[in-house]
């Protein structure tokens, strides 16, 4: 018990400033801003925001286990996370008739990507993405899993709830396929960046270029996200089979 | 009026045994008259099921309650039974006596089907008997008689107690009945007997997975105000995965769908529309019986090693968090009138809608001490037959924690802590939100 509230105690820099906090208005008010200069914006109008709306994904923000964050160690895992930031949408979803359809659609790369992230860490945890694998077929698998994942968002995020709970969901999805590649460049940088300065200087990098990648992957045609989906299931599927083939 | 007093003391009396059963036999299993009769924690789960699920159906307003009482009685009996012959033998009484519901709703021979469906658990368990000559499952060579044949009559037997035919007709299945959570605990009991071979495993794996995914599809297809027996049925489903799983997480997973069937039914079946209680029977809202349930089963899969099912329940627990969300939103019926199918002695449907949430709320908080206290006892006396293929185990003072074979976290669920945090983000927001709206004015 004391263990848990001390944890909950010590856990207030997360809460009020850096990943959730602070941060989290501020960014995800500058990530909507990139989203709509790149036709990647909400089309649903942007409800007045509610208690109920905001928390979750505010819970999950604050719990991602990002650098220069002091760590939390009761740390969430993807189907956790992934509950969280979409409770915005789910409530847009359950009000419209064609919802299974619809969910199938929007969440069928997503759920391609969380295959490619399962196999290659082995599990379901967060902090999981941050380990860069050694061997070739589950490095490759993270990767591919990151990059699908960040294909995915823009429909994920068209099809979602504006204002701020939408801005919240929009980033913590964004952060979450931004663990990846963090987990790549603080691998690529141990040899010659000292870790203090990595936790610094790494996730924003790494933000910045999810965010870029996201919003690249919204001025793709819908059409041809469909085939990118399609060939990355394909090689998912290809490489979890080596992956498993080849596993000890 | 006497008959139903009378069914519901007999009821609550079943309920008051499995509890006191699973607190008596949670450090070993309980045995008598040179182990005829033998009580251990999955008894206690079974007894404690049978009796919600009857309880469920009085709080329906079951018009024949004597029928509904002596099926569950007969099936926890059952559970109690340590010969094979005596276990599927009350089973199939069970389901000759079980009130299979009013005519029109389903086909004769699928009503017929499901009730004659405990015969194959017994042609399973009596062909073991005859095979291997030990009858008494507690006793130390019982698995010889095992074998592919009768491991297959008594899956079918739970697919066809479940109704799962119905997934190839237009109409919806049959609720989840105590029958088909006795035909389940008698694929579950083959445990006792040994270890399964990677066959049966992965066959019930591909059938429940296959299930649940099916069924949630058609749950999150159907009108909301009929999806609950499909939802029924994709819990069977996850329950069936879980045990094709073989691990402790899988049959974590089957106990705790067992358990999370009969307030999803209380909820659901004939519900009024509009009651916002209905929000907690959605597997979308964090920490609610559902979510629990979906986090088991992916957790588990993972565990497992096995993704690509995780993915599958994932989607299915997703499909299943629909119909509850639409009843909850849509716009409040003016009357339930008789939404209660003429059992109007039942409770009425807004209080079955805030008691079934209460008991999901409570399922979803209490996911640890129940898996301390009933779920881990099951897993730890049915080890011999169970692989080392993941485990679910209490994250003290914060929730649930998942393992794989090599002892690594590969699911966290901070339960625990996540309301906690939740809490004070909640206390945080209200503020912000009220300093917004009064700079507003």
């Amino acid at each position: 018990m004391a263990e848990l509230l001390g944890a909950l105690g010590l856990a207030w820099p997360r809460v009020a400033l850096y990943p959730g906090g602070l941060f989290a208005l501020v960014a995800s008010h500058l990530l909507m801003r990139w989203l709509v200069a790149c036709d990647g914006a909400p089309a649903w109008p942007a409800p007045r925001a509610t208690l109920l709306d905001l928390v979750p994904p505010l819970a999950a923000l604050t719990l991602l286990p990002l650098a220069p964050a002091r760590p939390f160690p009761f740390g969430l895992d993807l189907p956790v996370a992934l509950a969280l930031l979409e409770w915005p949408r789910f409530r847009v979803l359950a009000a419209r008739d064609r919802a299974p359809a619809e969910a199938l659609r929007d969440y069928a790369l997503l759920l391609a990507a969380v295959l490619a992230l399962g196999v290659a860490t082995g599990g379901m945890e967060l902090a999981g993405l941050l380990r860069w694998p050694e061997a070739a077929p589950e490095r490759a698998l993270l990767a591919l899993g990151a990059a699908l994942w960040l294909v995915s968002l823009p429909r994920l995020l068209r099809a979602g709830p504006g204002g701020s709970a939408g801005a919240l969901r929009a980033l913590g999805l964004l952060l979450v396929g931004a663990l990846p590649l963090l987990g790549a460049l603080a691998a690529g940088a141990r040899d010659w960046l000292p870790a203090e300065a990595a936790g610094w200087l790494l996730p924003p990098l790494a933000i910045l270029g999810a965010a870029l990648a996201a919003g690249a992957a919204c001025r793709i045609p819908e059409r041809r996200i469909g085939y990118i989906g399609a060939a990355g299931g394909v090689a998912v599927l290809a490489l979890a089979t080596y992956a498993a083939s080849t596993a000890r | 009026m006497l008959v139903r007093n009378a069914s519901l003391a007999l009821l609550v009396c079943l309920l008051a045994t499995g509890l006191i059963l699973a607190g008596l036999a949670r450090a070993a299993p309980l045995a008598a008259w040179d182990g005829l009769l033998r009580a251990d924690a999955l008894s206690a789960l079974l007894v404690i099921v049978v009796a919600a699920h009857s309880l469920v159906s009085l709080a329906h307003g079951a018009p024949r309650p004597w029928r509904v009482a002596a099926t569950a009685w007969l099936v926890g009996v059952a559970a109690l039974q340590g010969h094979l012959a005596a276990l599927g033998g009350l089973l199939v009484l069970a389901g000759l006596v079980q009130d299979t519901g009013p005519p029109e709703e389903q086909p004769v021979w699928r009503r017929q089907v499901r009730r004659l469906a405990p015969l194959g658990v017994l042609a399973g368990l009596a062909l073991i008997g005859l095979t291997g000559g030990a009858w008494n499952y507690g006793a130390p060579l019982a698995g010889a008689g095992l074998n592919s044949v009768s491991f297959a009559l008594i899956l079918v037997a739970a697919l066809l107690a479940l109704d799962a035919p119905a997934l190839a007709g237009e109409r919806a299945p049959a609720s989840v009945s105590p029958l088909a959570s006795g035909c389940l605990y008698a694929l579950a009991r083959l445990f006792s007997l040994g270890p399964w071979n990677l066959g049966w495993l992965l066959a019930t794996l591909l059938m429940g997975g296959l299930l649940a995914l099916w069924a949630a599809w058609r749950a999150a297809l159907a009108p909301a105000e009929q999806a609950a027996p499909w939802l029924g049925l994709a819990l069977g489903g996850m329950a069936i995965a879980g045990t094709g799983l073989g691990s402790p997480a899988g049959l974590t997973v089957t106990g705790y769908v067992l358990l999370l069937a009969p307030p999803l039914c209380l909820g659901l079946e004939r519900p009024v529309a509009g009651t916002r209680a209905l929000w907690l029977l959605s597997a979308a809202v964090p920490l609610s019986g559902p979510f629990v349930a979906g986090w088991l089963a992916i957790a588990a899969a993972t565990a497992g090693g096995l993704p690509a099912l995780a993915v599958a329940l994932w989607l299915a627990a997703l499909l299943m968090a629909l119909p509850p969300a639409r009843l909850a939103l849509a716009p409040v019926a003016p009357s339930p009138g008789d939404g209660n199918g003429g059992g109007e002695q039942g409770l009425a449907p807004a209080a079955r809608a805030w008691l079934a949430a209460g008991c999901s709320a409570g399922l979803g908080l209490g996911a640890p001490l129940l898996l301390m206290g009933l779920l881990a006892p099951v897993t730890t006396q049915l080890e011999g037959g169970l692989t080392p293929f993941g485990e679910i185990v209490v994250w003290p003072w914060a929730g649930l924690i998942a393992f794989d074979t090599t002892r690594q976290a590969v699911a966290t669920l901070p339960s625990l802590a996540l309301a906690g945090l939740m809490l004070i983000l909640s206390a945080l927001c209200w503020t912000t939100l009220r300093l917004l709206a009064l700079r507003e004015r």
